[in-house]
């Protein structure tokens, strides 16, 4: 099914339109959201509400990009306003959760670097990789989403950002020296103790 | 190649975007220093775990609810929005209502001037009905009282 066919049979109200819809852009709304939002049941829950989003403005949507770009979009902002909703409400602290309490006991000789390397649990990986992306300044931490872990082109990226290529390359440049600023500053935090 | 060096490249060895001399570099200086290979084991485990998130996958039956979702939202709203079918003929039922108080108020008014013309209209039937129910005149008891003594 062709955009424009699917567009149309949305805007019909047909139910085979909204289970191709659904069947071919799940994935794609679901694990966007959940790079942005770091819980999968989170990004599932969200993923009904984006969804509805998609039916509800489609009429509204030009097809000066294609469909999927402009998902990405939706996905995206979507995606931001729940992170935003959720460090107002001070729940952002999920993250905690990914990998439980810190071990504050772990610790290495007084004056002396790790010689072995360290050696962490995944879920503290991830809350680790999930908390330094998250204070990435919000273009930069959408463009390194969307370049890393959705795996996106330079070019599709600028589109669902609205914004030039060299910006996004910028951005996404920019991200990863950012990134590796914490994590450095984490290990050698890590290797004082 | 420095330590401040490395950990200016950390990323970009692990991204591959190194050119080929400085990846060697970076390697030889990986040799002989043990502070920068923990810290590139610790960033790379890090960074490395964004391949992981990209492998998870959603609830299979994650499809199936949105499409639950989006029908039982468009069964509401089209519930919502549908007017009751006897909302159609409000209007009607409100003109309808008022026309039959306009007429038993009219003729509820129209018995109350007959009954008053009636009452004032005929004065012998009130004398009538008064001796019939044998209804005397008033007595001024005082008056007949001071006559009496």
């Amino acid at each position: 099914m062709s955009d424009p066919e699917l567009i149309e049979g949305i805007l019909r109200r047909d139910r085979n339109a909204f289970q191709y819809l659904v069947d071919t852009y799940q994935k794609q709304v679901i694990k966007t959201a959940n790079y942005f939002i770091g819980n999968m049941e989170d990004a599932e829950d969200l993923s009904q509400e984006i969804f509805m989003e998609i039916i509800d403005s489609l009429a509204r949507f030009k097809q000066s990009s294609a469909l999927s770009t402009w998902i990405y979009r939706i996905t995206v902002n979507r995606s931001l306003n729940v992170v935003k909703k959720n460090r107002r409400n001070g729940i952002f602290t999920r993250i905690e959760r990914l990998a439980g309490p810190k071990d504050e006991n772990r610790s290495y000789p007084q004056g002396k670097l790790p010689v072995t390397e360290p050696v962490l649990e995944e879920g503290e990986n991830r809350k680790l990789l999930y908390d330094a992306i998250s204070r990435l300044s919000e273009n930069q931490r959408v463009a390194f989403v969307l370049h890393k872990f959705d795996d996106l082109p330079y070019k599709e990226i600028a589109l669902i950002m609205g914004v030039s290529l060299s910006s996004v390359e910028s951005l996404i440049h920019r991200a990863k020296k950012n990134l590796q600023k914490r994590l450095i500053h984490h290990f050698s935090d890590y290797s004082k103790n | 190649m420095e330590c401040s060096q490395v950990k200016e490249n950390l990323i970009g060895f692990l991204d591959d975007e190194l050119s080929p001399d400085q990846r060697y570099e970076f390697e030889n200086h990986l040799c002989s220093c043990q502070a920068c290979t923990a810290l590139l084991s610790g960033v790379r485990g890090v960074y490395y775990r964004i391949g992981k998130e990209r492998e998870s996958e959603p609830n299979p039956f994650a499809g199936t609810r949105i499409l639950q979702h989006i029908e039982s939202e468009l069964a509401a709203r089209g519930n919502s929005d549908r007017p009751h079918p006897g909302w159609s003929l409000q209007p009607l039922w409100i003109a309808f209502s008022l026309m039959i108080a306009i007429v038993i108020g009219y003729s509820i008014g129209k018995q109350g001037n007959l009954n008053e013309k009636t009452s004032t209209a005929n004065p012998r039937s009130v004398e009538t009905l008064r001796s019939d129910l044998f209804i005397s005149d008033f007595v001024d008891e005082d008056k007949t009282f001071f006559i009496n003594h």
